[in-house]
């Protein structure tokens, strides 16, 4: 009998990673860019989806996923979206590289320059399993007040870009824009912040022009 | 609530990896990164549910939390403990983490015929 020690330093994410990887380079073969949307449920992350979708028209896909239902998959395809999939993760917390990788497999993927796919309302989960994504997003709102930065660091920190929404109740609400970006730029200085309205529509010509400007550089 | 699945992870790798028979394995080592974003009391109690479902509940397990490193612009390496401490020397923001951030199996030990 002996004891052996095998040093082996792989990640924990190595099985997520390994896919996550798969799909950036099906998505690179294809000349897709991929976004992880990741917010607070009901910060307005179907809402952006679907004004964005509506920009972009016929070369957009999303992905939605939620605990239960396909509600949102349901509301973008009703307003002409067809390439919209829902994931159910019945319970689960947060989406996975696997997830993505069968779902896109149900997806018409040649028509598409874009994938959004809009994870599990939650900051924290979320936030650190790949997907194979060019670029992960962080939504914020107005209404929940401007101190989500400071108490979620694990998505701030990873975040390549930060959009605040609803911007439109900046005047009617108490909430320090200038405090919250101050707080973006320490978890990430090179963080890339937008705000915006998907009701008045406010940043989001912006928002298009860095989509496609971030697409053409892959 | 991640961490669960994180457990599994662990343990599916380490079959894969290491030993298809868990019955081999005396301890398990892992390094979680202080801004990794996982819960350590969590992620050891998902791993101990998972090897007694497994029928090896008398693997041990060490966790041992590794702190986060910055690299500042300036070229000053220092551990961060709060996201809101800057750089000790120049004081900037402008910095890359290094390390600290993930969860990593370090090692597998194993008693062998």
């Amino acid at each position: 009998m002996q004891n052996i020690k095998k040093k082996i330093e792989l990640s924990a994410r190595e099985r997520n990673d390994l896919i996550a990887a798969e799909n950036r380079d099906f998505f690179k073969g294809r000349g897709i860019f991929a976004l992880n949307i990741i917010g607070s449920p009901g910060c307005g992350k179907t809402s952006i989806l679907e004004y964005t979708a509506n920009h972009f028209n016929g070369n957009f896909g999303v992905i939605v996923g939620d605990v239960k239902t396909a509600l949102d998959s349901d509301r973008l395809i009703q307003s002409g979206h067809k390439n919209a999939y829902a994931i159910e993760t019945g319970g689960g917390c947060h989406l996975t590289a696997n997830m993505i990788k069968e779902k896109v497999h149900e997806m018409d993927v040649e028509s598409i320059d874009y994938l959004f796919i809009e994870n599990v309302g939650n900051l924290v989960c979320p936030s650190t399993f790949d997907l194979g994504e060019n670029l992960k997003i962080a939504v914020l709102s107005i209404p929940e007040g401007d101190e989500k930065v400071r108490k979620y660091p694990a998505l701030f920190l990873r975040a390549a870009v930060v959009i605040i929404n609803k911007i439109d109740l900046l005047d009617v609400m108490d909430y320090d824009i200038k405090r919250v970006k101050a707080d973006c730029l320490a978890h990430n200085s090179k963080v890339k912040i937008f705000e915006t309205s998907a009701k008045t529509g406010k940043g989001f010509d912006e928002w298009f022009d860095y989509l496609r400007d971030q697409r053409r550089r892959r | 609530m991640h961490e669960f699945a994180l457990a599994q992870d662990i343990v599916e790798t380490i079959s894969m990896k290491v030993t298809e028979d868990l019955e081999k394995v005396s301890n398990i080592n892992i390094d979680v990164g202080a801004f990794s974003g996982v819960v350590v009391d969590s992620l050891d109690f998902g791993l101990k549910i998972i090897l007694a479902e497994k029928n090896v509940p008398g693997v041990k397990i060490n966790i041992v939390e590794v702190p986060t490193i910055a690299r500042c612009e300036c070229g000053e390496e220092y551990e961060i403990k709060e996201i809101f401490e800057s750089c000790p020397k120049c004081h900037s923001f402008d910095r890359k983490l290094i390390s600290g951030m993930d969860i990593v199996i370090n090692s597998v030990e194993l008693v062998e015929e």
